[in-house]
């Protein structure tokens, strides 16, 4: 076969292809594989969305922390009965913020979004490493003023410092001390720390986590 | 042969794998390119067709930008007058004219907008989708709010709840929430359209003005009345559809051309190894020569190696295609002018064959002059070597 005719070849099969290809450039039929990015069914994870301007004011002189997925399928019965109710798919997974100072543990962080009375509220709550509450910040809040200074007041912020998972949450007392509109929202906060800490809690016996992220203050 | 070519091909498992790797590679890229077309292509016609509107009144300014910010519920700078309503609701072309008042909330802190509609009754016969999940599927009063239904997740609202909205201090009460449409609707908030012209300060004004006209066969006509609106200016669907295909096509020359560029090195880089493969087994194929195959037996052999090659590497092309579809149409939502909710990426069975015949004749043209090279040994230089 001559150098010739196996150039012939390959021109003959390049345009070959080229047919089979325009052959083929019709109308499209119903397609064997389509892509999809539908938008989840869930609720979105509430983020820490300012962890740089958070940190100094929940701990101060902290260098860094890490982001842990603690896996809490295996340990819903426990939840269930420590949060009084059924825990929803979010919480099927602990998205816990360890926090350091140098290379020593300073403490732990949860964000959790609440049913305020006038929208969604999304907490910063922190926990030292004993799991007493530190301090919660509220990172995004649709209610008025008056319900958002109520919330800030540093009674009510004292009443929840030192708080564990275990302690006890009647709020009665404490609630009386803030206008009648902030009721509703203050005790769907409550609600939202003590199960943060109950999750914190928890999550201490989980299978080891994955460390999904590492920053640096 | 099979047997003998498939044997030669794992002798030197790196280096095939290597090709065959870059020849996936290369139609990966080429079938995820043409899935993306027709993808595109038909999920654009569909999103348009199913709103069942053939004109939008949008501001003086760029008409398709303003019609993509409109379909997709973002805001834009100018507004209409809303005497232009009553304008477009007088033409006898006109069954359905719907106002819209668009306006975002910046909430930089969380990093996110916030949007908001204003409608009246007329939008919902522009919305087939809209159905109420919970609640009621309109306004109970000028102080209700309808959600979408991830706008209804975040925000932690049910029908009969309060929301309240720290800018304009305007409280509601939630009517409804919309079913999950796969629209940009899912996301936003809706309140009557007096009271979103009252929040936003847009009193007497309007964002755009959605048109379904009696008989489409109308649209010229109607669209050069119309045109005479003070302060307004008409774009048809067809014409947003074209540019829409216009602006992606554009970019498509390039990615195809990139492609191309792709498949061709492919293809020397089967030729490479199929030719160091003949160079190396040059002595082997004497042999073969010597013990009775002839010149046309040899170079099917070596002919067969590379279409092996190739349509497996097609193969693993297309899979691989087929895989990264979702991540593909994630990154392209982000890129194209008008991303409809519909999927972007479509494997058709027209797509995987033009996949495949791609990889075959990579193959033959990779493969066919080492072939013949092979079938130039002579069984003389292994009688010598012997």
């Amino acid at each position: 076969m001559s150098r010739a005719s196996v150039l012939g070849l390959v021109a003959a099969s390049a345009l070959g292809g080229a047919a089979v290809w325009r052959a083929l450039l019709r109308p499209a039929p119903e397609p064997v594989f389509e892509a999809r990015s539908r938008p989840p069914q869930l609720a979105p994870i509430c983020p820490w969305r300012d962890p740089q301007g958070d940190l100094p004011k929940l701990f101060p002189g902290a260098s860094r922390w890490e982001v842990e997925a603690r896996v809490l399928s295996g340990l819903r019965p426990e939840v269930a009965a420590r949060l009084g109710r059924t825990p929803t798919a979010n919480e099927n997974v602990a998205r816990v913020y360890r926090i350091y100072r140098g290379d020593e543990p300073a403490g732990e962080v949860m964000t959790t979004r609440v049913k305020g009375t006038y929208g969604a509220i999304e907490l910063v709550v922190a926990a030292d490493e004993g799991g007493r509450l530190k301090r919660v910040l509220v990172q995004r809040s649709r209610e008025p003023e008056t319900v958002t200074e109520a919330l800030r007041s540093s009674d009510w912020s004292r009443w929840l410092e030192g708080k564990r998972a275990d302690s006890s949450w009647e709020c009665g007392d404490a609630l009386a001390a803030l206008k009648p509109e902030a009721h509703e929202t203050a005790r769907a906060m409550v609600e939202g720390v003590r199960s943060s800490l109950v999750l914190l809690s928890v999550s201490e016996r989980a299978p080891p986590p994955t460390v999904a992220q590492s920053h640096s203050h | 042969m099979l047997l003998l070519a498939l044997r030669n091909l794992v002798r030197r498992p790196l280096r095939n794998g290597l090709t065959l790797g870059g020849l996936a590679a290369a139609v990966a890229i080429l079938v995820s390119l043409l899935a993306f077309e027709r993808g595109y292509e038909r999920a654009l016609a569909t999103e348009l067709n199913r709103m069942g509107l053939q004109l939008m009144l949008v501001p003086l300014g760029c008409p398709y930008d303003a019609a993509v910010r409109v379909l997709k519920g973002r805001p834009i700078e100018n507004s209409l007058p809303e005497g232009a309503l009553a304008e477009v609701r007088r033409d006898p072309a006109v069954a359905v004219a719907a106002p819209l008042l668009l306006a975002a909330v910046p909430r930089d802190r969380e990093r996110r907008v916030e949007m908001w509609v204003g409608l009246d009754r007329a939008a919902l016969q522009l919305k087939p989708w809209w159905h109420a999940a919970e609640g009621r599927d309109w306004f109970s009063g000028d102080d209700s709010v309808i959600f979408g239904c991830d706008a209804a997740e975040i925000e932690m609202r049910s029908p009969g709840d309060l929301f309240f909205s720290p800018e304009s201090r305007q409280q509601f009460r939630v009517a409804g929430v919309l079913e999950r449409s796969g629209t940009s609707d899912d996301s936003l908030f809706f309140v009557p359209l007096r009271t979103a012209q009252r929040m936003f300060g847009a009193t007497g004004r309007l964002t755009a003005v959605a048109i379904r006209l009696r008989d489409p066969s109308l649209l010229r006509e109607a669209s050069e009345r119309l045109q005479r609106i003070p302060g307004a200016q008409v774009v048809t669907i067809s014409e947003m559809m074209g540019v829409f295909l216009n602006l992606v096509g554009a970019a498509r020359v390039l990615m195809q051309a990139l492609a191309v560029i792709a498949v061709a090195v492919s293809v020397l880089s089967l030729f490479n190894t199929l030719l160091a493969a003949v160079v190396e087994r040059a002595s082997e194929l004497s042999v073969l020569r010597a013990i009775g195959a002839s010149r046309i037996q040899t170079l099917g052999l070596v002919c067969l190696e590379g279409l092996l090659l190739s349509v497996v590497g097609s193969a693993v092309g297309i899979l691989l295609a087929a895989a990264a579809g979702g991540s593909i149409e994630e990154v392209a939502r982000q890129f194209v002018p008008f991303a409809p909710p519909e999927s972007l990426i479509a494997l058709t069975g027209s797509v995987i064959w033009r996949g495949l015949a791609l990889g075959l004749v990579a193959g033959l043209a990779g493969g066919l002059y080492p072939a013949w090279k092979a079938s130039r040994s002579s069984p003389a230089a292994a009688l010598k070597g012997a």
